[in-house]
């Protein structure tokens, strides 16, 4: 297609007018479900210390430290694992029913994510683990 | 060697810079001596970059430890293959692999006859080698795959055992090959923004290459997710990672820009160059995310100031593609009036909901690296955002390709299109109604298999009508649909694209809402039953070998009847190299569902802990995957529409 000096027509103009709304329709829209969606899936990361000043809620946060000495309890037949999350001098008690995650061990750093569901209890639905390979940044057991 | 394969990289560099300059000296001053040296550097190049490649080959093969990277990804251990594979296991070497590519790929197009007004493919070339410069200049100064170690030690470190998987040899080429697939279209349509000859001849070559690129990252992107979903051990075959996500969202747009250029009588086809770029740049933008680690993943390489350079080198490119769009906006392109109701109004909104749903993923993908700057506030954003975000754009989508194939040029009736919705319409209400009637009762799933059958019931029907008229007697029915089939293989195959996607929304859909989740804990002998079938527990191995600790459970898989159906053994390896458990699944896959057997621990009173995961239907994402691609091969190896007049280069150019 050759260049040719472009001369506005009404129709031409009609069609302009019509692509701007619905760009602007089309972008309200994207801009709308991007929002709303982001509010109900956008987990907060926050210290033991304000999670217990929180309180229970229906929210998950995620929480992280480091796991404690000896602190690690498996209980195989009920595939529940409790552990306690330190993280400088406040601790949390974590549980999480699942399979237990291959790097769980006395002091690494961990990441779960759930929800308080007593004063110091805390539900994991995810544990997140640092790993030291350089592929990984954290593996995920996920229930 | 590491002299030979780093002095030939530089020389490299400095060539493909020559390259860039010759050409575009020669296309701007039509200096046919400038021009015939640019081409022959470009050659050189491709030729450099293939020693560098053979030498950083050789290294691994030999085992030489002396050099970082041989060290970091090979051992004396390793099996022929994943030595190979190690080539693209760590940055350095895929950056080699993709630079590779892009030099063979200039080799080519500076090789083969002209595509494109003359200017235009000057220009091209020009630009490739831009590109390989640059790719060439991140590799000496950054990320250099030669570097040595002072000490060489004894034994490497080996490859990932997570990355030993068949799959993952292919997955990391095929999406390099895809990048660099992509240069040669961003190029050329660069070179047709600055020259302003955009012909017929110009969008035939650019979605053809288009098409090619968008192949090679389909399949390099469902090769992932299949090495996701048997390596990592979750249960799922995407998990919403940025990385993920980062190869996903130019696939989007190049689909956008794919659907762009079918046109009919060479009407509307002004975005599909700048498509073209924006989904170049999105592959470097992907490039970026995998290898900076600015957006925390499971596979990010770890930090580099490799990054910075990509985001430099994107704004660049973005820059001048602005500059030149700006520039030629006033050549007037034809566009005919077409009523809401017919196909060019159908494919408008196709690119646009698709390049809705790659700006959504997009903003998720970057939401958390940006609350976290802007804000301070450290968040993540759950794979539900990227659910709840993208369903209302993917029904729009699925919904208008099923409509779509029935929508005619220029303008349809509103009574034709119902005369000819009428049957296929019918059958999706009633299988819908069936499913309603066996249980199926959420919302959602129900809405989707409506639409996904739809999709495929319409283009059945079509393709039956067609054929029926082709029936002749003395023809056996497979005869028929051959020919049928045959008479209009680019039209078909598009159709063929189109059925996977169906099946791959239907293997989408019921796999993440009606996947089931037990655990269980077996002792030897013990037996669980799952609906529809018996897990009993034969025996528990533990041993050990040079590279890892193995530990597995036997199982045997019977029928609810008791017949056997398989044995499965799900292990949970420690790896001696990487200190780490790595965990191999255990499946049984059948057209129904996955099951899908996860090997918690064995504990010290022999108790074996598992976790079961029925997936329903997903075998039918990867059998929609291959449609997928055999469909776009076959379009690909029909000859282009170069009929006079027909200025398309369409995927599906028919007129009705």
């Amino acid at each position: 297609m050759q260049a040719q000096p472009a001369r506005p027509t009404p129709a031409s103009r009609r069609r302009r007018t019509r692509t701007v709304i619905g760009v602007v329709a089309i972008v309200a829209i994207l801009i709308y479900l991007v929002l709303s969606s982001a509010r109900g899936a956008a987990v907060y990361y926050v210290t033991i210390a304000e999670l217990k000043s929180q309180g229970a809620s229906a929210k998950a946060v995620r929480v992280s430290g480091v796991v404690q000495e000896g602190s690690i309890r498996w209980d195989a037949e009920g595939s529940l694992l409790r552990f306690t999350l330190v993280e400088g001098t406040e601790q949390l008690a974590i549980t999480y029913h699942g399979l237990r995650p291959d790097m769980l061990r006395d002091g690494a750093s961990a990441i779960v994510e759930g929800k308080l569901t007593a004063p110091n209890e805390f539900a994991a639905q995810t544990i997140l683990l640092q790993c030291p390979s350089k592929y990984e940044a954290a593996a995920t057991a996920q229930s | 060697m590491t002299i030979i394969g780093y002095g030939s990289l530089l020389l490299a560099c400095g060539v493909s810079a020559y390259a860039a300059l010759a050409l575009a000296w020669g296309a701007n001053q039509g200096a046919v001596a400038w021009r015939q040296s640019g081409r022959n550097a470009i050659l050189s190049a491709a030729a450099l970059v293939t020693v560098a490649v053979a030498a950083l080959l050789y290294l691994l093969f030999a085992r030489d430890f002396s050099v970082l990277y041989v060290y970091s990804h090979t051992s004396t251990r390793q099996a022929l293959p994943y030595t190979l594979s190690a080539l693209w296991a760590g940055q350095e070497g895929s950056l080699l692999l993709w630079l590779w590519f892009v030099s063979l790929l200039a080799a080519l197009v500076a090789q083969s006859p002209r595509l494109a007004s003359p200017a235009t493919w000057r220009y091209t070339q020009a630009a490739l080698a831009v590109l390989q410069a640059f790719l060439a200049l991140i590799l000496v100064t950054q990320s250099n795959p030669f570097a040595s170690l002072a000490l060489p030690p004894a034994e490497g470190l080996g490859l990932n055992p997570l990355l030993e998987n068949p799959w993952m040899v292919v997955h990391p080429p095929l999406v390099f090959a895809s990048y660099a697939l992509y240069s040669v279209p961003c190029a050329l349509a660069l070179a047709g923004l600055l020259t302003g000859h955009q012909d017929a001849a110009f969008h035939r070559t650019l979605q053809r290459w288009n098409l090619w690129a968008w192949l090679f990252l389909g399949g390099g992107i469902l090769l992932g997710s299949l090495w996701a979903y048997l390596e990592l051990g979750w249960g799922g075959y995407w998990g919403w990672d940025p990385v993920e996500n980062a190869s996903l969202v130019p696939w989007l747009t190049g689909t956008a820009a794919l659907h762009t250029a079918i046109a009919h009588r060479g009407l509307r086809q002004k975005w599909t160059a700048p498509l073209t770029i924006v989904t170049f740049l999105l592959c470097l933008f992907a490039a970026f995310v995998t290898r900076s680690g600015v957006i925390q993943s499971v596979h990010a390489f770890g930090r580099s100031s490799v990054g910075i350079m990509f985001l430099a080198f994107i704004g660049l490119v973005a820059i001048l593609a602005a500059f030149l769009g700006w520039r030629s906006r006033a050549q007037a392109v034809q566009e005919a009036e077409a009523s809401l109701l017919s196909r060019e109004t159908g494919l408008s909104f196709t690119a646009m909901i698709l390049c809705g749903l790659a700006l959504v993923i997009l903003a998720g993908t970057l939401y958390a690296p940006l609350s976290e700057s802007l804000r301070g506030a450290a968040v993540v954003l759950g794979a539900s955002f990227y659910t709840r975000a993208s369903a209302p754009l993917l029904v729009a989508l699925l919904a208008l390709l099923g409509v779509c194939p029935l929508l005619r040029w220029r303008d349809t009736s509103a009574r034709q299109l119902g005369r000819e919705l009428a049957a296929p319409l019918a059958f999706s209400v009633i299988l819908v109604i069936l499913l309603f009637a066996l249980g199926i009762r959420e919302p959602a799933a129900l809405v989707l298999y409506l639409i996904a059958s739809l999709i495929g019931a319409v283009i059945l029907w079509q393709f039956g009508q067609e054929a029926w008229r082709r029936r002749d007697e003395g023809l056996s029915p497979w005869q028929v649909i051959g020919r049928a089939f045959r008479a209009r293989r680019r039209h078909h195959g598009a159709h063929l694209v189109h059925l996977g996607i169906a099946l791959i929304a239907i293997a989408i859909v019921s796999s993440s809402l009606y996947q089931t989740e037990q655990l269980l804990t077996l002792r030897e002998g013990q037996g669980a039953n799952l609906p529809g079938y018996t897990l009993i527990l034969r025996d528990t191995i533990q041993e050990q070998d040079a590279t890892r600790q193995r530990n597995a459970a036997l199982l045997e898989l019977q029928s609810a009847t008791g017949r056997h159906l398989a044995y499965l053994t799900p292990e949970r390896n420690l790896h001696w190299s990487i200190q780490q458990w790595v965990t191999e699944v255990a499946l049984h896959i059948n057209l129904r569902e996955d099951i899908y057997i996860i090997l918690g621990s064995l504990e010290q009173d022999g108790a074996v802990v598992l976790q079961v995961l029925r997936n329903p239907l997903v075998v039918w994402l990867w059998i929609g995957g291959g449609l997928l691609l055999l469909g776009a091969a076959i379009v690909l190896s029909s000859a282009p529409p170069e009929r006079a007049g027909q200025a398309a280069g369409g995927v599906a150019e028919e007129a009705p």
